[in-house]
Order: C-alpha cells, then sequence, then structure tokens
C-alpha cells in the first residue's frame, strides 16, 4: 500500500520539478514541498516499523499474548501470538489493575526496588527534555504541523504514565528515592 | 486560491524554508530519548527479574519514542532537500505576480488534470492505512496525510479553473 503511495509521489514530484523550470511561483512550490515531505515520512515510517520489530524482539521475544490483534505496523496484521507490548492501548489500560496492585515482585531486595525507580526517575528526565524542545517547535506547513501535535500529545501522555509509575512505586515500599 | 502554508509565517520563509535549528535539536532529542528508553529496558530487565508492567510502560514509551525520531527524522530531511530545491528557485513568485503565456497556461492546466486521478488514488491509499493503523501515531500521521491530500486535490481543481481562462 505505502509503495504504491511511494511511486505515485515520485511520479507527481518528478512532473512538479520539470513544471517548476517553466513556471517557479509560490504554489506550485509549495506543493512540491509537501511532497518531498510525504516522501521522507513513508519512508521513514517503515524504517520505524523495522526498529520496533527489532526491539520488541530483542525484549520481548519470551513474552507473549495468544490471539490478539493488535498495534497495525503499516498495515501489517498480527493474529498469531504476539508480544503483549503491542497491544493497543485499550488492552494496556485494562492491564492497569494488575500493575497498580503489585508493581514489584514479593520480597524484592529494597535495592532493586531503589534500581528500578532510579532508571524511571531518569526516564521522567528524559522526558521532561523531549517536552521542552518540542514546546518551542513552530511549524512550517500544516502537516508539520500535525505531526508536532501528534508528538507533543504523545509526550504529554508518556509523562502522565512515568509520574504514576514513580508514585507507585515509591508508595509501595513508602520510601523516596 | 487559498494558500497552502500557515499564513503567519513570512513569505520568504514559505517559499524557502531553510532547515530549523529546533527541528535538527528535536530528531536529536528523540534519537536520544528512543536509546535511554530501549537502555532503561535492558537495565530493568539486567537485574535479572521481570516487572511485567513496569516493563510494558517503559516498553510502549521506547516504540512511540522510536516512532518521534523516524518522524523528526523525516521533517529534517525534508527541510534539507527543500533546501537545497531552493537553491534553483531564489527567482519564484506569488502567482499575482506572473504573467503565464499560453504554453505554461497549459502546461499547468495539463499537469493538474493528470495528477487530480493521482492525487486521488493516494486519497483512498491514505484513507485505507489509517482504517487499518492501530497505533495512534501511526493512525494519526495517515489521518493527516489524507487531509493534505484533500487539501492538494482542492489545490489542483482550482488550478485547473484559473489556468483554463488564460
Amino acid at each position: 500500500m505505502e509503495k504504491n503511495a511511494q511511486k505515485d509521489i515520485k511520479k507527481t514530484k518528478n512532473s512538479l520539478k520539470r513544471l517548476l523550470k517553466e513556471l517557479p511561483t509560490e504554489e506550485l512550490l509549495s506543493l512540491y514541498s509537501d511532497f518531498i515531505l510525504q516522501e521522507k515520512l513513508l519512508k521513514e515510517l517503515s524504517r520505524a516499523e523495522m526498529e520496533i520489530e527489532r526491539v520488541l524482539g530483542k525484549f520481548w521475544s519470551d513474552s507473549v499474548v495468544e490471539n490478539v490483534e493488535v498495534y497495525n505496523l503499516g498495515g501489517m496484521c498480527y493474529k498469531e501470538k504476539v508480544p503483549a507490548v503491542r497491544m493497543g492501548r485499550e488492552e494496556l489500560a485494562e492491564r492497569k489493575t494488575l500493575f497498580y496492585a503489585e508493581p514489584f515482585p514479593e520480597n524484592l531486595p529494597e535495592e532493586k526496588k531503589a534500581t528500578v525507580k532510579e532508571i524511571v526517575f531518569r526516564l521522567i528526565e528524559v522526558n521532561n527534555a523531549e517536552l521542552e524542545v518540542f514546546e518551542k517547535l513552530k511549524s512550517k506547513s500544516p502537516l508539520e504541523d500535525v505531526i508536532f501535535k501528534l508528538i507533543r500529545e504523545s509526550l504529554l501522555q508518556h509523562s502522565r504514565l512515568l509520574k504514576e509509575l514513580l508514585t507507585l512505586l515509591r508508595r509501595y515500599n513508602g520510601k523516596g528515592i | 486560491m487559498g494558500k497552502v502554508y500557515n499564513s503567519q509565517i513570512p513569505y520568504y520563509e514559505l517559499v524557502i524554508p531553510m532547515v530549523e535549528p529546533l527541528v535538527k535539536k528535536a530528531a536529536e532529542v528523540e534519537d536520544k530519548a528512543a536509546k535511554s528508553y530501549t537502555e532503561g529496558l535492558a537495565k530493568i530487565r539486567g537485574q535479572g527479574l521481570k516487572y511485567t508492567d513496569t516493563e510494558a510502560v517503559v516498553t510502549r514509551i521506547a516504540v512511540d519514542t522510536i516512532i518521534h525520531k523516524h518522524l523528526m527524522k523525516a521533517i529534517l530531511e525534508a527541510q534539507k532537500e527543500l533546501e537545497k530545491v531552493r537553491k534553483g528557485y531564489e527567482h519564484v513568485k506569488e502567482p499575482m505576480e506572473i504573467e503565464p503565456t499560453k504554453e505554461q497556461a497549459l502546461l499547468v492546466k495539463r499537469f493538474a488534470e493528470m495528477h487530480l486521478d493521482i492525487e486521488r488514488d493516494m486519497v483512498e491509499t491514505y484513507k485505507k492505512m489509517a482504517e487499518k493503523m492501530t497505533h495512534p501515531l501511526f493512525k494519526g500521521l495517515a489521518e493527516a496525510l489524507v487531509k493534505n491530500e484533500e487539501e492538494h486535490h482542492r489545490l489542483l481543481k482550482k488550478l485547473i479553473e484559473k489556468y483554463e481562462e488564460i
């Protein structure tokens, strides 16, 4: 599906390039700019899928859920045994009950709990740095604008999730980091 | 004809977009963040214990961040390519400043007519992608591409009308 779109974009870009040589106007150049961005986005989309596959394969190969239709990346559909993390957000919300009930295994030594909390604390700092940059970003086209908004929204959600997780981890043994 | 770009940005910037330093920084931040999240996961795992739910949250964030990273890379690469293109089009003009010849008008009209069908196909393709994708970021992106293509479709129609009169 994406390959078809990529072919169409290439064709249109080539015609536009020829046309721009004849008649360089703002309207034609802005159309050309949009196609450049679309082309790059489709290319990166498949790269993102490959990287996600690699990361998931590395960390979740032994943690599977059966017969769940999950994250559908780029038209692929997973119906077999799949890593739990690929489940959609709704499923993850359901898992929160479990998540709130027991964040740490029983009788876990204190230093191990502290390490997990420290990792989450550092990830909150990473998230803050991301948010800081994205708050300042200004878009140059409506398409860029939507992408920035999508990322900002996603970062805010991460911020909430990480903070909830840290609060929970702190509360569980009644100590801060 | 309606402008494609945000009217708050100066015309020069619209037609000749420079690589935005903040976009470069954001792409770098996302690259580092993706590494931090996957390293965080490795450290959690490295303790020899499974914190299933903590891992589920961090992995989900890692997956999202990988997508952010690639989206920002796409924007950065597009801005770089546009900067190169800009060098050949310093003489670009607002449509009202140009008196196209009959041949030029015909060329634009023919281009717009030819590409109306392609644009229609692209709208359909992106719509199908948006329907199929379940990850919120990919779905949002596909929906944005549908809107972008619909806008192009409108622009091409306007071009045909405009250059038909010449």
